[in-house]
């Protein structure tokens, strides 16, 4: 294996040193200035990266000087907080300068200072970020809440401590979450089952909408989700940030410590280290406490980063660990009280304010380890090396007999990972990247939990190989791809069994193999400087997970029945995306639209069957195979209309549909439309008022009868939200305050699984105070 | 440098053992479900009338409630104006586990739902730590036998609030007010009929 890949490495390393230069001729002056292609003023602060390799951030000035470079093609790709990347491609032959201009991504700059970070995305994706304002307000709350800040990203959540990322339709396993370049592994097959990552970690988030299978690999049938902290910082000395958030609904509080610094006297090197704290107590609707809904989250990460002209290597560990309480009121023994609850539309008791977390509930520790180094071969080829290793402990609590403090599922996944891939340049404007993955993985249940695990232990590993292109070009950029997967899985368990009116356990073992051929073809067209038009063609899949394959057994938490196939195919999907972005002075606007065809799609369908036991008696559902589409748009425009006023609106619609039994599918998100009105007071950005009103239609994409009750009505949210700058000796103090549900509203989210039991939260109201040193 | 390569030797061996533990899956081990039992059996005892207390006879009718959720016999028969013992006992691998819930009593409690009302009458004979009902020990005191037969529904309840008002009516059909979630629930008909008189062969 490893001749192979060092063969594989050589052929593409040869193919490259022909048009290779010697680095000793690398001594050109490249000067450039950054504008804000809008108001033609200079923007401060942005990083430059050349071929790949960071040369410098300007914090003080918008010019840039090197007189290192090398003569040959540069690809210049420019970075900076609340503006799009761009990438500028020259030939440079003698000393040179350029103007380099950014626009406004979306929204108020934020005045809070978030590092610019690598050059991950490539430009013919589509692509949102969470904006800047969006992601410090996100601090302190959930991943999923966080990305929901992106038209077209919606939650399905579980109460309210548990939040799943929604894209454009579809979430858990056809979705890819890449944290900090490594594809997050925990159990994501459950519904009730969240990403297992601190959205304070996060320098960026940025949501992939098309399919991108080819650089990611399979599961990004949805799209991908990328985490990627700031970049580490080169001025010598330390430096650090402090964030308390503090919010009144569930009374909690978050404590978040950054500190990160560059030695002087280690040349090279840099190191961060960031820890959060938080603790929350149960969660208030309107008119009553959920009893049982607090969490308390500890995580921690630390980077040491080392670079030289050539090589730039980093360390990372994180460590996410927490405990989400499960709403008690949604604890069901059987049909019997599912449905008596939901004629009762909330909970028989008010409930009251406690910080205890009893069960059921939720403790996971998810453990990250990263290897990454990048050497520049030459001034336009890069090899990138990046190995992950991951150990998530899920361990759920339920109300029993005796036992509760007994994990009723105690699973441990581990899955090491490893990327490599090699990236060139030629004169001729072509990037390449060619790469191989690998994964291998383990789940193991951990003995001792007196009760038949729902998934069985297994061994799974996986190989990829992918070739993409890319043409950049002035005024379009052309890309296509390839990728060949393979993926095993060996599974072995214990299931139930009735035999002669005693439950036994019975041993079963399953062995699937599946191989997977992915392409992609998309391009961007730069119309002028205010226009990109952006399309995207693309094919994923996704191999059956082990709960869809191997599940019998009761699942207390939906009262159901659920039987797997062991002979499910893997999902294919076709997806086609095409996105607008036009920027000018006043108005941006972001739009996008798509088609996903999935062929297999896995979905449960009710059996018409009940399943009778002693707990009484259970409807049963079985894992089957369709054909699905999903077709929608998502919508984003802010126009400031005065100079201290602005106005945004931002909508999403997905239709979904199983188009061989002609059903609609369950769980997808209503259509939805915000607007908000903001002021910066003063002509200031940083001391602003912004209210806001949010309304999600009832969905009405539903089969009468096909869930246990019918989609909650629509309903309107008001927000308000305001934000200002304190000068403090030599630093700022920045205050933020959010009020949630403004009006107290008492309302049910159709997205909610836990929408049969209880209501959304009631206000809010959250204070967050940043202070950077 | 015999050290070194000592240590060397060692910390290969241990981190190709943690890298090959960490690739191959556990053989899985059979749980015994805790939360699981395999049936229960409803004891009726007659219990004869001595002025101010009762004497439990031999005449004692069974019904068994199956891994599958079934009752056997679906019916039985209750003499109307005479009281029963109903003593509940619950099975897992041939063992009366009936301890297991009474040691939780304070989050355990039977609810008997007759579908019509009237006919008997049930006294809660055992009680938890706060003087609280539970339900394996009671009596049935048959109150009617006219024409018929119903429904009798047995609820054991699990991690309800038992100060709740929805729990303290024995018959209260909407038990789920007080919360918590069902453990076991069997269903059967009873036949009141009238004084020793009872011909089976009615039915």
């Amino acid at each position: 294996m490893l001749q192979r890949l060092l063969l594989f490495i050589a052929i593409l390393n040869l193919a490259n040193t022909a048009m290779a230069l010697p680095l000793d001729s690398c001594n050109l002056i490249f000067k450039g200035t950054v504008i804000d292609g809008n108001t033609n003023t200079l923007l401060k602060g942005a990083t430059i990266i050349i071929n790949g390799q960071i040369k410098a951030s300007s914090p003080e000035f918008a010019e840039f000087t090197f007189n290192d470079i090398c003569p040959g093609l540069l690809i210049i790709k420019v970075t900076t907080p609340g503006y799009a990347d761009t990438d500028t491609v020259i030939n440079i032959t003698s000393a040179r300068q350029v103007i380099i201009k950014l626009y406004a991504s979306s929204k108020n700059l934020s005045e809070v200072q978030i590092s610019a970070s690598r050059p991950h995305v490539h430009n013919t994706a589509i692509s949102s970020q969470v904006s800047n304002t969006d992601l410090q307000q996100a601090r302190g709350s959930l991943l999923a809440e966080a990305l929901a800040n992106i038209p077209g990203v919606n939650m399905l959540r579980t109460g309210t401590g548990i939040a799943k990322p929604v894209i454009q339709g579809l979430h858990s396993n056809h979705l890819l979450t890449l944290n900090n370049g490594i594809r997050q592994e925990g159990q994501q097959w459950g519904a009730e089952h969240g990403p297992e990552i601190d959205p304070f970690i996060a320098g960026r988030l940025t949501v992939l909408k098309g399919a991108e299978a080819i650089r990611f690999g399979p599961e990004a049938v949805g799209g991908v989700i990328l985490v990627e902290p700031a970049e580490l910082p080169q001025k010598k000395g330390i430096q650090g940030g402090v964030n308390l958030v503090g919010g009144t609904n569930g009374r909690y509080g978050v404590a978040s410590l950054m500190l990160e610094g560059a030695p002087g006297k280690l040349k090279g090197f840099a190191w961060r280290v960031i820890a959060t704290k938080k603790r929350s107590g149960n969660i208030q609707t309107a008119d009553y406490y959920m009893n049982n809904t607090g969490t308390d989250e500890l995580s921690f990460a630390a980077t040491l980063g080392h670079k030289t002209k050539r090589l730039e290597t980093e360390l990372y560990y994180s460590r996410f660990n927490t405990s989400i309480g499960i709403f008690n009121g949604a604890h069901i023994g059987n049909v019997t009280d599912l449905t008596d609850r939901i004629a009762n539309g909330r909970p028989f008791e008010n409930g009251t304010f406690s910080y205890a977390i009893g069960v059921p509930r939720q403790n996971i520790v998810h453990n990250l380890f990263k290897f990454k180094a990048g050497y520049q071969l030459n001034p336009v080829s890069r090899l990138n090396v990046i190995y992950g290793l991951q150990r998530n402990n899920r361990q759920e609590y339920d109300l029993r007999r005796k036992i509760s403090e007994t994990p009723s599922l105690d699973l441990v996944l581990t899955t090491q990972t490893l990327d490599i891939n090699f990236e060139t340049f030629s004169t001729n404007g072509w990037k390449t990247t060619a790469g191989l993955s690998g994964l291998l993985q383990v789940n193991n249940s951990v003995p001792g939990t007196l009760a038949t695990p729902l998934v069985p232990n297994f061994d799974s590993y996986g190989a990829g190989g992918y070739l993409v292109a890319r043409l950049i070009r002035n005024s379009y950029e052309l890309e296509g791809g390839i990728r060949f997967d393979h993926k095993g899985l060996s599974a072995a368990g214990y299931r139930n069994e009735i035999i002669d009116g005693t439950t036994n356990q019975v041993f079963y073992t399953g062995n699937r193999k599946f191989n997977n051929i992915t392409a992609s073809v998309g391009g961007v067209l730069h119309i002028n400087d205010h226009l990109d038009i952006r399309t995207n063609v693309g094919s994923a899949w996704r191999p059956p997970v082990v709960s869809e394959l191997y599940s019998d057994g009761l699942h207390h938490g939906t009262a159901a029945y659920e039987r797997g196939n062991s002979m499910l195919t893997a999902e294919k999907s076709y997806k086609w995306i095409t996105s607008v972005d036009f920027n000018k002075q006043k108005v941006q606007i972001q739009a996008s639209a798509y088609v996903n065809l999935i062929y297999d799609y896995i979905y449960l369908q009710p059996s018409n069957q009940l399943y009778e036991s002693l707990r009484g008696v259970f409807p049963t559902f079985d894992y089957k195979q369709t054909d699905a589409t999903f077709a929608g748009a998502d919508f984003l425009m802010t126009y400031n209309f005065l100079p201290a006023f602005g106005y945004e609106l931002k909508g999403s619609a997905v239709r979904a549909r199983d188009i061989k039994n002609q059903l609609y599918l369950p769980w997808i998100p209503a259509d939805r439309v915000e607007n908000s009105i903001s002021w910066n007071i003063g002509g200031k950005p940083e001391n602003f008022i912004k209210l806001g009103y949010q309304f999600v239609a009832k969905q009405t994409q539903y089969n009468a009868g096909s869930d246990y009750a019918a989609p909650p009505p629509a309903y309107h949210l008001l927000n308000v939200n305001a934000g200002t700058k304190i000068r403090l000796p030599n630093r700022y103090l920045n205050l933020n305050c959010t009020i949630n549900n403004l009006t107290n509203k008492l309302y049910k989210d159709y997205m909610n699984r836990f929408r049969y039991y209880a209501h959304e939260m009631g206000i809010n109201f959250i204070l967050r105070a940043s202070y950077n040193f | 440098m015999k050290t070194l390569s000592r240590n060397i030797l060692a910390a290969i061996i241990i981190g190709s053992t943690l890298f090959l533990n960490a690739c191959k899956k556990d053989n899985p081990v059979p749980e015994v479900n805790q939360e699981e039992f395999d049936g229960a059996v409803f004891n009726f005892i007659e219990l004869e009338g001595h002025d101010d207390h009762f004497h439990e006879t031999t005449d004692t009718t069974k019904v068994i409630l199956k891994a599958d959720g079934s009752a056997s016999p679906s019916h039985m028969h209750l003499t109307e104006g005479h009281t029963y013992k109903l003593l509940i006992n619950i099975f897992k691998n041939n063992r009366i586990i009936n301890q297991e819930f009474i040691d939780e009593g304070d989050i355990h409690q039977f609810f008997f739902i007759p579908s019509k009302p009237d006919y008997i009458k049930y006294t809660y004979l055992d009680r938890d730590k706060n003087d609280r009902p539970i339900g394996f020990v009671g009596n049935v005191e048959v109150l009617k036998a006219d024409n018929g037969a119903f429904d009798f529904k047995v609820v054991l309840r699990h991690g309800l609030n038992k100060a709740h008002s929805a729990a303290q009516a024995w018959d209260n059909a909407n038990y789920s007010q007080a919360g918590g979630a069902t453990d076991m629930e069997a269903e059967f008909e009873i036949h009141p009929s009238e004084h020793d008189g009872h011909d089976h062969e009615d039915h």
